[in-house]
Protein backbone atom coordinates (compact mmCIF):
# COMPACT_ATOMS: atom_id res chain seq x y z
CA UNK A 1 0.00 0.00 0.00
CA UNK A 2 1.61 3.24 -1.09
CA UNK A 3 -1.08 5.88 -0.74
CA UNK A 4 -2.73 7.54 2.18
CA UNK A 5 -6.23 6.26 2.93
CA UNK A 6 -9.05 8.26 4.44
CA UNK A 7 -10.62 6.74 7.52
CA UNK A 8 -14.09 8.12 8.05
CA UNK A 9 -16.11 7.17 11.12
CA UNK A 10 -19.50 8.36 12.25
CA UNK A 11 -21.00 6.61 15.27
CA UNK A 12 -23.95 7.54 17.45
CA UNK A 13 -25.15 5.09 20.06
CA UNK A 14 -26.94 5.30 23.40
CA UNK A 15 -25.80 2.50 25.65
CA UNK A 16 -28.13 1.04 28.27
CA UNK A 17 -25.64 2.24 30.90
CA UNK A 18 -26.51 5.84 29.96
CA UNK A 19 -23.19 6.32 28.17
CA UNK A 20 -23.52 8.03 24.82
CA UNK A 21 -21.00 7.58 22.03
CA UNK A 22 -21.09 10.37 19.49
CA UNK A 23 -18.03 10.35 17.26
CA UNK A 24 -17.27 11.97 13.95
CA UNK A 25 -13.76 11.28 12.78
CA UNK A 26 -12.19 11.90 9.37
CA UNK A 27 -8.49 11.31 9.23
CA UNK A 28 -5.95 10.68 6.52
CA UNK A 29 -3.79 7.66 7.38
CA UNK A 30 -0.47 7.55 5.57
CA UNK A 31 1.39 4.23 5.26
CA UNK A 32 3.24 3.57 8.51
CA UNK A 33 1.59 6.45 10.38
CA UNK A 34 -0.16 6.12 13.73
CA UNK A 35 -3.43 7.67 14.86
CA UNK A 36 -3.66 7.72 18.65
CA UNK A 37 -7.03 7.60 20.39
CA UNK A 38 -6.13 9.18 23.69
CA UNK A 39 -8.34 9.69 26.70
CA UNK A 40 -9.22 8.59 30.22
CA UNK A 41 -10.56 5.07 30.75
CA UNK A 42 -14.28 4.75 30.08
CA UNK A 43 -14.18 7.50 27.46
CA UNK A 44 -15.28 5.16 24.66
CA UNK A 45 -11.91 4.62 22.96
CA UNK A 46 -12.14 0.83 22.92
CA UNK A 47 -15.79 0.87 21.83
CA UNK A 48 -14.77 3.09 18.94
CA UNK A 49 -11.93 0.75 18.00
CA UNK A 50 -14.27 -2.27 18.11
CA UNK A 51 -16.63 -0.40 15.83
CA UNK A 52 -13.82 0.13 13.32
CA UNK A 53 -12.85 -3.55 13.65
CA UNK A 54 -16.44 -4.63 13.00
CA UNK A 55 -16.82 -6.56 16.26
CA UNK A 56 -20.01 -4.76 17.28
CA UNK A 57 -23.01 -3.40 15.44
CA UNK A 58 -24.42 -0.18 16.83
CA UNK A 59 -27.59 1.83 16.10
CA UNK A 60 -26.13 4.44 13.83
CA UNK A 61 -22.74 3.81 12.37
CA UNK A 62 -20.94 4.60 9.17
CA UNK A 63 -17.33 3.48 8.75
CA UNK A 64 -15.31 3.67 5.58
CA UNK A 65 -11.63 3.16 4.88
CA UNK A 66 -10.08 4.25 1.60
CA UNK A 67 -12.41 3.13 -1.17
CA UNK A 68 -14.15 0.53 1.02
CA UNK A 69 -17.40 1.07 2.91
CA UNK A 70 -17.14 -1.08 6.04
CA UNK A 71 -20.51 -0.32 7.53
CA UNK A 72 -23.47 1.89 6.92
CA UNK A 73 -26.43 1.35 9.21
CA UNK A 74 -28.71 3.55 7.10
CA UNK A 75 -28.15 1.46 3.98
CA UNK A 76 -27.97 -1.68 6.14
CA UNK A 77 -24.46 -2.39 4.89
CA UNK A 78 -22.17 -4.49 7.03
CA UNK A 79 -18.79 -5.90 6.20
CA UNK A 80 -17.81 -8.53 8.81
CA UNK A 81 -14.37 -8.26 10.45
CA UNK A 82 -13.15 -11.12 8.24
CA UNK A 83 -13.47 -8.95 5.13
CA UNK A 84 -11.91 -5.75 6.51
CA UNK A 85 -8.27 -6.94 6.31
CA UNK A 86 -7.38 -5.56 9.71
CA UNK A 87 -4.92 -6.65 12.37
CA UNK A 88 -6.06 -6.59 15.97
CA UNK A 89 -3.94 -6.61 19.13
CA UNK A 90 -5.53 -6.56 22.59
CA UNK A 91 -4.11 -5.45 25.92
CA UNK A 92 -3.62 -9.10 26.89
CA UNK A 93 -1.81 -11.20 24.26
CA UNK A 94 -4.80 -13.61 23.68
CA UNK A 95 -2.80 -16.17 21.72
CA UNK A 96 -4.40 -19.47 20.72
CA UNK A 97 -3.22 -21.65 23.63
CA UNK A 98 -3.39 -24.91 21.68
CA UNK A 99 -1.10 -23.71 18.88
CA UNK A 100 2.66 -23.19 18.83
CA UNK A 101 4.14 -19.74 18.27
CA UNK A 102 4.72 -20.57 14.61
CA UNK A 103 1.13 -21.76 14.10
CA UNK A 104 -0.18 -18.71 15.94
CA UNK A 105 1.74 -16.35 13.66
CA UNK A 106 0.72 -18.07 10.45
CA UNK A 107 -2.90 -18.61 11.61
CA UNK A 108 -4.38 -15.90 9.39
CA UNK A 109 -2.03 -16.32 6.42
CA UNK A 110 -3.75 -17.88 3.44
CA UNK A 111 -1.63 -20.34 1.49
CA UNK A 112 -0.56 -18.91 -1.85
CA UNK A 113 -0.66 -15.25 -0.77
CA UNK A 114 1.49 -12.64 -2.53
CA UNK A 115 5.17 -13.64 -2.16
CA UNK A 116 6.38 -10.05 -2.78
CA UNK A 117 5.08 -8.94 0.62
CA UNK A 118 7.23 -9.04 3.74
CA UNK A 119 7.43 -12.76 4.58
CA UNK A 120 6.21 -14.05 7.91
CA UNK A 121 9.80 -14.96 8.88
CA UNK A 122 10.92 -11.36 8.41
CA UNK A 123 8.23 -10.05 10.71
CA UNK A 124 9.16 -12.67 13.30
CA UNK A 125 12.83 -11.68 12.88
CA UNK A 126 12.14 -7.99 13.32
CA UNK A 127 10.27 -8.71 16.54
CA UNK A 128 13.07 -11.02 17.73
CA UNK A 129 10.83 -14.05 18.26
CA UNK A 130 12.17 -16.48 15.67
CA UNK A 131 13.69 -18.71 18.33
CA UNK A 132 10.32 -19.17 20.01
CA UNK A 133 8.72 -20.93 17.03
CA UNK A 134 8.03 -24.28 18.68
CA UNK A 135 6.94 -23.02 22.08
CA UNK A 136 3.39 -22.92 23.35
CA UNK A 137 1.97 -19.59 24.57
CA UNK A 138 1.93 -20.74 28.20
CA UNK A 139 5.75 -20.90 28.08
CA UNK A 140 6.16 -17.25 27.00
CA UNK A 141 6.78 -14.12 29.06
CA UNK A 142 4.31 -11.24 28.76
CA UNK A 143 6.58 -9.31 26.42
CA UNK A 144 7.26 -12.34 24.22
CA UNK A 145 3.56 -13.19 24.02
CA UNK A 146 2.66 -9.65 23.00
CA UNK A 147 5.37 -9.76 20.30
CA UNK A 148 3.83 -12.96 18.96
CA UNK A 149 0.38 -11.32 19.02
CA UNK A 150 1.79 -8.41 16.99
CA UNK A 151 3.46 -10.76 14.52
CA UNK A 152 0.21 -12.73 14.19
CA UNK A 153 -1.75 -9.54 13.45
CA UNK A 154 0.81 -8.31 10.88
CA UNK A 155 1.50 -11.63 9.14
CA UNK A 156 -1.57 -11.59 6.82
CA UNK A 157 -0.55 -8.06 5.73
CA UNK A 158 -3.52 -6.07 7.07
CA UNK A 159 -4.35 -2.73 5.50
CA UNK A 160 -4.90 -1.27 8.99
CA UNK A 161 -3.56 -2.34 12.38
CA UNK A 162 -5.74 -1.76 15.46
CA UNK A 163 -3.91 -1.68 18.80
CA UNK A 164 -5.95 -1.61 22.02
CA UNK A 165 -3.50 -0.57 24.77
CA UNK A 166 -1.08 -3.31 23.65
CA UNK A 167 1.74 -2.17 25.92
CA UNK A 168 -0.28 -1.48 29.07
CA UNK A 169 0.26 -4.84 30.76
CA UNK A 170 4.03 -4.93 30.16
CA UNK A 171 6.80 -3.86 32.52
CA UNK A 172 8.36 -0.45 31.82
CA UNK A 173 11.62 -1.43 30.04
CA UNK A 174 9.81 -3.96 27.81
CA UNK A 175 7.12 -1.39 27.06
CA UNK A 176 9.64 1.23 25.92
CA UNK A 177 11.55 -1.25 23.75
CA UNK A 178 8.42 -2.69 22.16
CA UNK A 179 7.03 0.77 21.36
CA UNK A 180 10.17 1.59 19.39
CA UNK A 181 10.10 -1.74 17.59
CA UNK A 182 6.46 -1.35 16.64
CA UNK A 183 7.15 2.10 15.14
CA UNK A 184 9.92 0.62 13.01
CA UNK A 185 7.80 -2.36 12.04
CA UNK A 186 4.92 -0.14 10.91
CA UNK A 187 7.30 1.98 8.83
CA UNK A 188 8.94 -1.07 7.26
CA UNK A 189 5.69 -2.76 6.37
CA UNK A 190 3.96 0.51 5.47
CA UNK A 191 0.99 -0.38 7.68
CA UNK A 192 -1.04 2.48 9.17
CA UNK A 193 -2.25 1.92 12.73
CA UNK A 194 -4.75 3.15 15.28
CA UNK A 195 -3.50 2.99 18.86
CA UNK A 196 -5.75 3.28 21.90
CA UNK A 197 -3.94 4.50 24.99
CA UNK A 198 -4.35 6.54 28.17
CA UNK A 199 -0.58 6.94 28.58
CA UNK A 200 0.44 10.46 27.52
CA UNK A 201 4.09 9.57 26.89
CA UNK A 202 2.93 6.73 24.67
CA UNK A 203 0.59 9.05 22.78
CA UNK A 204 3.47 11.51 22.23
CA UNK A 205 6.04 8.86 21.37
CA UNK A 206 3.85 6.83 19.01
CA UNK A 207 1.30 9.19 17.53
CA UNK A 208 1.57 11.20 14.33
CA UNK A 209 -1.98 12.36 14.92
CA UNK A 210 -3.70 12.39 18.29
CA UNK A 211 -7.46 12.37 18.79
CA UNK A 212 -8.52 13.18 22.35
CA UNK A 213 -11.62 11.16 23.32
CA UNK A 214 -13.53 12.29 26.40
CA UNK A 215 -17.07 11.24 27.36
CA UNK A 216 -17.74 9.46 24.08
CA UNK A 217 -16.73 12.39 21.87
CA UNK A 218 -13.60 13.38 19.97
CA UNK A 219 -12.77 16.69 21.62
CA UNK A 220 -9.64 17.60 19.73
CA UNK A 221 -7.57 16.16 16.95
CA UNK A 222 -4.29 17.21 15.37
CA UNK A 223 -0.54 16.61 15.28
CA UNK A 224 0.66 15.20 18.61
CA UNK A 225 2.81 18.17 19.65
CA UNK A 226 0.08 20.65 18.81
CA UNK A 227 -2.64 18.81 20.74
CA UNK A 228 -0.46 18.50 23.83
CA UNK A 229 0.83 22.07 23.67
CA UNK A 230 -2.44 23.75 22.83
CA UNK A 231 -5.38 21.86 24.37
CA UNK A 232 -8.69 23.09 22.96
CA UNK A 233 -10.32 23.63 26.36
CA UNK A 234 -9.83 23.10 30.08
CA UNK A 235 -11.27 19.58 30.11
CA UNK A 236 -8.95 18.44 27.34
CA UNK A 237 -6.06 20.17 29.08
CA UNK A 238 -6.72 18.40 32.38
CA UNK A 239 -6.86 15.00 30.68
CA UNK A 240 -3.62 15.70 28.83
CA UNK A 241 -1.77 17.26 31.76
CA UNK A 242 -0.77 20.89 31.39
CA UNK A 243 2.60 20.80 29.81
CA UNK A 244 4.62 22.50 27.12
CA UNK A 245 5.65 20.04 24.42
CA UNK A 246 8.62 21.52 22.56
CA UNK A 247 10.04 19.95 19.39
CA UNK A 248 13.81 19.76 19.98
CA UNK A 249 16.92 17.97 18.85
CA UNK A 250 19.73 16.57 20.95
CA UNK A 251 22.98 18.57 20.58
CA UNK A 252 25.21 16.67 22.98
CA UNK A 253 25.02 14.14 25.77
CA UNK A 254 27.70 13.74 28.43
CA UNK A 255 28.10 13.25 32.16
CA UNK A 256 24.45 12.40 32.72
CA UNK A 257 23.37 15.72 31.22
CA UNK A 258 21.77 16.10 27.81
CA UNK A 259 21.93 19.33 25.89
CA UNK A 260 18.97 19.94 23.57
CA UNK A 261 18.18 22.83 21.30
CA UNK A 262 14.65 24.24 21.11
CA UNK A 263 14.30 26.89 18.41
CA UNK A 264 18.00 27.79 18.92
CA UNK A 265 17.65 28.02 22.70
CA UNK A 266 19.70 25.49 24.68
CA UNK A 267 18.16 23.47 27.50
CA UNK A 268 19.95 21.09 29.86
CA UNK A 269 18.13 17.90 30.72
CA UNK A 270 18.98 15.18 33.21
CA UNK A 271 19.60 11.88 31.46
CA UNK A 272 17.02 9.16 32.24
CA UNK A 273 17.69 6.82 29.37
CA UNK A 274 20.58 6.90 26.88
CA UNK A 275 19.83 9.09 23.90
CA UNK A 276 22.16 9.86 20.98
CA UNK A 277 23.21 13.30 19.77
CA UNK A 278 21.19 14.32 16.73
CA UNK A 279 18.02 12.53 17.89
CA UNK A 280 14.69 14.29 17.34
CA UNK A 281 12.77 14.60 20.58
CA UNK A 282 9.99 16.43 22.39
CA UNK A 283 11.08 18.33 25.49
CA UNK A 284 8.14 18.35 27.93
CA UNK A 285 7.93 20.96 30.68
CA UNK A 286 5.07 21.25 33.18
CA UNK A 287 3.95 24.80 33.89
CA UNK A 288 4.18 24.23 37.67
CA UNK A 289 7.89 23.37 37.27
CA UNK A 290 8.74 26.75 35.74
CA UNK A 291 9.76 29.49 38.19
CA UNK A 292 10.17 33.17 37.38
CA UNK A 293 13.09 35.31 38.54
CA UNK A 294 13.42 39.07 38.14
CA UNK A 295 17.06 39.50 39.32
CA UNK A 296 19.97 37.33 38.32
CA UNK A 297 20.22 34.79 41.18
CA UNK A 298 23.52 33.91 42.83
CA UNK A 299 24.02 30.17 42.95
CA UNK A 300 20.81 28.24 42.34
CA UNK A 301 20.37 24.54 41.59
CA UNK A 302 18.21 25.02 38.49
CA UNK A 303 20.36 24.32 35.41
CA UNK A 304 18.29 26.40 33.02
CA UNK A 305 17.86 30.15 33.29
CA UNK A 306 16.26 31.51 30.16
CA UNK A 307 15.89 35.17 29.27
CA UNK A 308 12.17 35.70 28.76
CA UNK A 309 9.52 38.31 28.18
CA UNK A 310 6.10 38.17 29.83
CA UNK A 311 3.50 37.86 27.07
CA UNK A 312 0.29 37.47 29.03
CA UNK A 313 -1.03 36.80 32.51
CA UNK A 314 -4.27 34.90 33.09
CA UNK A 315 -5.80 34.40 36.49
CA UNK A 316 -6.90 30.86 37.48
CA UNK A 317 -8.22 31.53 40.98
CA UNK A 318 -5.35 31.91 43.47
CA UNK A 319 -2.94 30.74 40.75
CA UNK A 320 -1.82 32.88 37.83
CA UNK A 321 -0.76 31.44 34.51
CA UNK A 322 2.09 33.52 33.09
CA UNK A 323 2.84 32.99 29.42
CA UNK A 324 6.49 33.66 28.60
CA UNK A 325 8.37 34.05 25.35
CA UNK A 326 11.88 32.58 25.70
CA UNK A 327 12.38 32.04 21.99
CA UNK A 328 9.50 29.56 22.30
CA UNK A 329 6.28 29.79 24.27
CA UNK A 330 6.43 28.52 27.86
CA UNK A 331 3.81 28.77 30.61
CA UNK A 332 4.59 29.21 34.30
CA UNK A 333 2.10 28.66 37.13
CA UNK A 334 2.75 30.95 40.10
CA UNK A 335 0.66 32.17 43.01
CA UNK A 336 -1.01 35.55 42.74
CA UNK A 337 1.04 36.71 45.77
CA UNK A 338 4.32 35.92 43.99
CA UNK A 339 3.12 37.69 40.89
CA UNK A 340 2.25 40.78 42.94
CA UNK A 341 5.56 40.66 44.91
CA UNK A 342 7.53 40.43 41.66
CA UNK A 343 5.38 43.16 40.09
CA UNK A 344 4.96 41.17 36.90
CA UNK A 345 3.14 42.73 33.96
CA UNK A 346 3.01 41.97 30.26
CA UNK A 347 6.19 43.17 28.55
CA UNK A 348 8.43 42.70 31.63
CA UNK A 349 11.88 41.15 31.08
CA UNK A 350 12.46 38.21 33.44
CA UNK A 351 14.31 34.91 33.66
CA UNK A 352 12.55 31.53 33.54
CA UNK A 353 14.20 28.86 35.65
CA UNK A 354 13.67 25.14 35.02
CA UNK A 355 15.50 22.30 36.77
CA UNK A 356 17.18 19.79 34.47
CA UNK A 357 15.25 17.02 36.24
CA UNK A 358 11.90 18.70 35.47
CA UNK A 359 12.31 18.33 31.73
CA UNK A 360 11.24 15.04 30.14
CA UNK A 361 12.44 13.96 26.73
CA UNK A 362 10.27 11.79 24.51
CA UNK A 363 11.60 10.40 21.24
CA UNK A 364 9.70 11.91 18.33
CA UNK A 365 8.03 9.48 15.90
CA UNK B 1 -25.35 -63.92 31.50
CA UNK B 2 -27.54 -62.55 28.72
CA UNK B 3 -24.77 -61.67 26.23
CA UNK B 4 -27.28 -60.91 23.46
CA UNK B 5 -28.81 -58.20 25.63
CA UNK B 6 -25.40 -56.82 26.64
CA UNK B 7 -24.24 -56.67 23.03
CA UNK B 8 -27.50 -54.97 22.02
CA UNK B 9 -27.11 -52.36 24.78
CA UNK B 10 -23.52 -51.62 23.74
CA UNK B 11 -24.59 -51.28 20.08
CA UNK B 12 -27.48 -49.00 21.04
CA UNK B 13 -25.28 -46.84 23.31
CA UNK B 14 -22.55 -46.53 20.66
CA UNK B 15 -25.02 -45.63 17.88
CA UNK B 16 -26.80 -43.13 20.12
CA UNK B 17 -23.48 -41.49 21.01
CA UNK B 18 -22.48 -41.16 17.36
CA UNK B 19 -25.83 -39.59 16.46
CA UNK B 20 -25.65 -37.28 19.47
CA UNK B 21 -22.18 -36.13 18.51
CA UNK B 22 -23.44 -35.33 15.01
CA UNK B 23 -26.48 -33.34 16.12
CA UNK B 24 -25.30 -32.24 19.59
CA UNK B 25 -22.27 -30.26 18.44
CA UNK B 26 -24.19 -28.03 15.98
CA UNK B 27 -27.05 -27.68 18.49
CA UNK B 28 -24.68 -26.66 21.30
CA UNK B 29 -22.92 -24.25 18.93
CA UNK B 30 -26.26 -22.65 18.09
CA UNK B 31 -27.28 -22.40 21.76
CA UNK B 32 -23.99 -20.72 22.69
CA UNK B 33 -23.50 -18.36 19.75
CA UNK B 34 -27.02 -17.52 18.55
CA UNK B 35 -28.36 -14.10 19.44
CA UNK B 36 -32.03 -15.14 19.02
CA UNK B 37 -34.24 -14.05 21.86
CA UNK B 38 -36.21 -17.29 22.02
CA UNK B 39 -33.20 -19.56 22.30
CA UNK B 40 -34.05 -20.18 25.98
CA UNK B 41 -37.03 -22.21 24.68
CA UNK B 42 -34.67 -24.51 22.80
CA UNK B 43 -32.47 -24.82 25.88
CA UNK B 44 -35.54 -25.80 27.94
CA UNK B 45 -36.63 -28.43 25.40
CA UNK B 46 -33.12 -29.92 25.34
CA UNK B 47 -33.14 -30.15 29.15
CA UNK B 48 -36.64 -31.72 29.37
CA UNK B 49 -35.44 -35.36 29.50
CA UNK B 50 -33.63 -34.52 32.74
CA UNK B 51 -36.90 -33.97 34.58
CA UNK B 52 -39.56 -35.90 32.63
CA UNK B 53 -40.34 -39.49 33.72
CA UNK B 54 -39.02 -41.84 31.02
CA UNK B 55 -42.56 -43.20 30.64
CA UNK B 56 -43.87 -39.79 29.59
CA UNK B 57 -41.10 -39.27 27.08
CA UNK B 58 -41.50 -42.86 25.88
CA UNK B 59 -45.26 -42.44 25.51
CA UNK B 60 -44.93 -39.40 23.26
CA UNK B 61 -42.17 -40.99 21.21
CA UNK B 62 -44.28 -44.11 20.79
CA UNK B 63 -47.31 -42.11 19.65
CA UNK B 64 -45.11 -39.88 17.46
CA UNK B 65 -43.59 -42.90 15.71
CA UNK B 66 -46.81 -44.88 15.43
CA UNK B 67 -49.02 -45.38 12.37
CA UNK B 68 -51.34 -42.57 13.54
CA UNK B 69 -48.68 -39.85 13.14
CA UNK B 70 -47.46 -38.44 9.79
CA UNK B 71 -43.83 -39.10 10.77
CA UNK B 72 -44.58 -42.73 11.59
CA UNK B 73 -46.51 -43.23 8.35
CA UNK B 74 -43.76 -41.58 6.25
CA UNK B 75 -41.12 -43.80 7.84
CA UNK B 76 -43.21 -46.91 7.35
CA UNK B 77 -43.67 -46.10 3.67
CA UNK B 78 -39.92 -45.58 3.17
CA UNK B 79 -38.59 -48.46 5.27
CA UNK B 80 -41.33 -50.98 4.74
CA UNK B 81 -41.98 -51.37 8.48
CA UNK B 82 -42.91 -49.11 11.40
CA UNK B 83 -40.51 -47.60 13.97
CA UNK B 84 -41.92 -48.91 17.27
CA UNK B 85 -40.48 -52.18 18.55
CA UNK B 86 -37.42 -51.95 16.24
CA UNK B 87 -33.76 -51.08 16.89
CA UNK B 88 -34.14 -47.84 14.84
CA UNK B 89 -37.12 -46.77 16.95
CA UNK B 90 -35.10 -47.44 20.09
CA UNK B 91 -32.27 -45.35 18.66
CA UNK B 92 -34.57 -42.37 18.04
CA UNK B 93 -35.93 -42.58 21.58
CA UNK B 94 -32.45 -42.94 23.11
CA UNK B 95 -31.13 -39.93 21.22
CA UNK B 96 -33.96 -37.77 22.55
CA UNK B 97 -33.61 -39.19 26.04
CA UNK B 98 -29.82 -38.59 26.25
CA UNK B 99 -29.80 -35.24 24.43
CA UNK B 100 -29.04 -33.07 27.49
CA UNK B 101 -26.21 -35.36 28.57
CA UNK B 102 -24.38 -34.51 25.33
CA UNK B 103 -25.53 -30.97 24.57
CA UNK B 104 -25.05 -29.47 28.04
CA UNK B 105 -21.36 -30.42 28.50
CA UNK B 106 -20.66 -29.40 24.89
CA UNK B 107 -22.35 -26.01 25.32
CA UNK B 108 -20.72 -25.32 28.69
CA UNK B 109 -17.26 -25.94 27.22
CA UNK B 110 -17.91 -23.89 24.06
CA UNK B 111 -19.13 -20.99 26.20
CA UNK B 112 -15.99 -21.08 28.34
CA UNK B 113 -13.70 -20.33 25.38
CA UNK B 114 -12.37 -16.76 25.72
CA UNK B 115 -14.41 -14.59 23.37
CA UNK B 116 -11.37 -12.49 22.49
CA UNK B 117 -9.80 -15.58 20.91
CA UNK B 118 -12.78 -15.75 18.56
CA UNK B 119 -12.54 -12.05 17.78
CA UNK B 120 -8.81 -12.38 17.12
CA UNK B 121 -9.55 -15.22 14.72
CA UNK B 122 -12.30 -13.30 12.90
CA UNK B 123 -10.07 -10.25 12.52
CA UNK B 124 -7.45 -12.53 10.94
CA UNK B 125 -9.92 -13.25 8.15
CA UNK B 126 -11.07 -16.67 9.37
CA UNK B 127 -14.81 -17.36 9.01
CA UNK B 128 -17.04 -18.15 11.97
CA UNK B 129 -17.34 -21.81 10.99
CA UNK B 130 -13.58 -22.20 10.49
CA UNK B 131 -12.97 -20.39 13.78
CA UNK B 132 -15.24 -22.94 15.46
CA UNK B 133 -13.31 -25.78 13.83
CA UNK B 134 -9.81 -24.38 14.42
CA UNK B 135 -10.21 -22.73 17.84
CA UNK B 136 -13.39 -23.71 19.69
CA UNK B 137 -13.33 -27.47 19.04
CA UNK B 138 -9.64 -27.99 19.96
CA UNK B 139 -10.14 -25.99 23.17
CA UNK B 140 -13.30 -27.98 24.04
CA UNK B 141 -11.87 -31.51 23.96
CA UNK B 142 -12.67 -32.18 27.60
CA UNK B 143 -16.28 -31.07 27.28
CA UNK B 144 -16.69 -33.15 24.14
CA UNK B 145 -15.28 -36.27 25.78
CA UNK B 146 -17.42 -35.72 28.88
CA UNK B 147 -20.56 -35.39 26.73
CA UNK B 148 -19.72 -38.49 24.71
CA UNK B 149 -19.00 -40.64 27.75
CA UNK B 150 -22.07 -39.46 29.65
CA UNK B 151 -24.43 -40.11 26.74
CA UNK B 152 -22.93 -43.57 26.27
CA UNK B 153 -23.29 -44.43 29.95
CA UNK B 154 -26.77 -42.95 30.20
CA UNK B 155 -28.02 -44.93 27.19
CA UNK B 156 -26.44 -48.11 28.52
CA UNK B 157 -28.57 -47.91 31.65
CA UNK B 158 -31.90 -46.68 30.30
CA UNK B 159 -35.02 -48.67 31.09
CA UNK B 160 -38.34 -46.85 31.00
CA UNK B 161 -38.08 -45.40 27.52
CA UNK B 162 -36.91 -48.73 26.08
CA UNK B 163 -39.80 -50.53 27.68
CA UNK B 164 -42.31 -48.03 26.29
CA UNK B 165 -40.92 -47.82 22.76
CA UNK B 166 -39.10 -51.09 22.21
CA UNK B 167 -40.87 -53.68 24.24
CA UNK B 168 -38.92 -56.83 24.96
CA UNK B 169 -37.80 -58.61 21.76
CA UNK B 170 -34.59 -60.64 22.26
CA UNK B 171 -31.75 -59.36 20.06
CA UNK B 172 -33.85 -56.47 18.81
CA UNK B 173 -35.02 -54.42 21.77
CA UNK B 174 -34.23 -56.40 24.90
CA UNK B 175 -31.43 -54.33 26.50
CA UNK B 176 -29.42 -55.15 29.63
CA UNK B 177 -31.71 -53.37 32.04
CA UNK B 178 -34.77 -55.18 30.65
CA UNK B 179 -32.96 -58.46 30.78
CA UNK B 180 -32.31 -57.86 34.50
CA UNK B 181 -35.96 -57.00 35.04
CA UNK B 182 -36.96 -60.21 33.24
CA UNK B 183 -34.56 -62.26 35.32
CA UNK B 184 -36.04 -60.87 38.54
CA UNK B 185 -39.59 -61.50 37.29
CA UNK B 186 -38.55 -65.09 36.62
CA UNK B 187 -37.02 -65.27 40.15
CA UNK B 188 -33.60 -65.98 38.56
CA UNK B 189 -31.73 -63.84 41.12
CA UNK B 190 -28.34 -65.31 40.22
CA UNK B 191 -28.58 -64.09 36.60
CA UNK B 192 -29.97 -60.72 37.71
CA UNK B 193 -27.13 -60.13 40.16
CA UNK B 194 -24.44 -61.11 37.62
CA UNK B 195 -25.75 -58.69 35.03
CA UNK B 196 -26.43 -55.99 37.61
CA UNK B 197 -22.89 -56.24 38.93
CA UNK B 198 -21.52 -55.94 35.41
CA UNK B 199 -23.61 -52.83 34.74
CA UNK B 200 -22.60 -51.33 38.10
CA UNK B 201 -18.88 -51.88 37.48
CA UNK B 202 -19.01 -50.57 33.92
CA UNK B 203 -20.96 -47.47 34.97
CA UNK B 204 -18.57 -46.78 37.82
CA UNK B 205 -15.52 -47.13 35.59
CA UNK B 206 -17.04 -44.79 33.01
CA UNK B 207 -17.97 -42.12 35.55
CA UNK B 208 -14.62 -42.37 37.32
CA UNK B 209 -12.88 -41.81 34.00
CA UNK B 210 -15.05 -38.75 33.30
CA UNK B 211 -14.21 -37.18 36.65
CA UNK B 212 -10.52 -37.97 36.38
CA UNK B 213 -10.60 -36.41 32.93
CA UNK B 214 -12.20 -33.26 34.28
CA UNK B 215 -9.45 -33.02 36.85
CA UNK B 216 -7.04 -33.77 34.01
CA UNK B 217 -5.35 -36.53 35.96
CA UNK B 218 -4.73 -38.47 32.77
CA UNK B 219 -5.29 -36.11 29.90
CA UNK B 220 -3.09 -33.13 30.72
CA UNK B 221 -3.17 -30.59 27.89
CA UNK B 222 0.18 -29.60 26.44
CA UNK B 223 -0.64 -25.94 26.84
Amino acid sequence: MAEAALLSVLVEHDFSSGFKLDVRLDVELRPGSVLVLFGPSGAGKTTLLRQIAGLERLDLARVSFGQEVWSNSVRNLWRPPQDRRIGLVFQEPTLFPHLTVRDNISYGVRPGSDPCLTPVEDIANMLGIRDLNNRYPSALSGGEAQRVALARALAPRPQLLLLDEPFASLDAPTRLRLRREVRVLLQTTGTPAILVTHDRLEALGMGDTVAVVIGGRVRQMGPAAEVFSRPADAEVASSLGIEAVLPAHVVAASGGLIEVSVNGVTLHVAEREPIAAGAQVYACVRAEDVTIETRAPGQASARNHLAARVVAIASEGPIDRVTLDCGFALDALITRRSREDLGLAPGAQVAAAVKATSIHLVARP
Amino acid sequence: MDWTAIWLSVRLAASTTVVLLAIGVPLAYWIVFSTRRWKFLVEAVVALPLVLPPTVLGFYVLVGMGPLSPIGRAYARLAGHGLPFTFEGLLVASVLYSLPFAVQPFAAEFASVDRRLLEASWSLGVSRLDTFRRVVIPLSVRGLVTGIVLSFAHTLGEFGVVLMVGGNLPGVTRTVSISIYDAVQALDYAAASRTSLLLLVVSFVILASVYSLQRSVWLKPRY
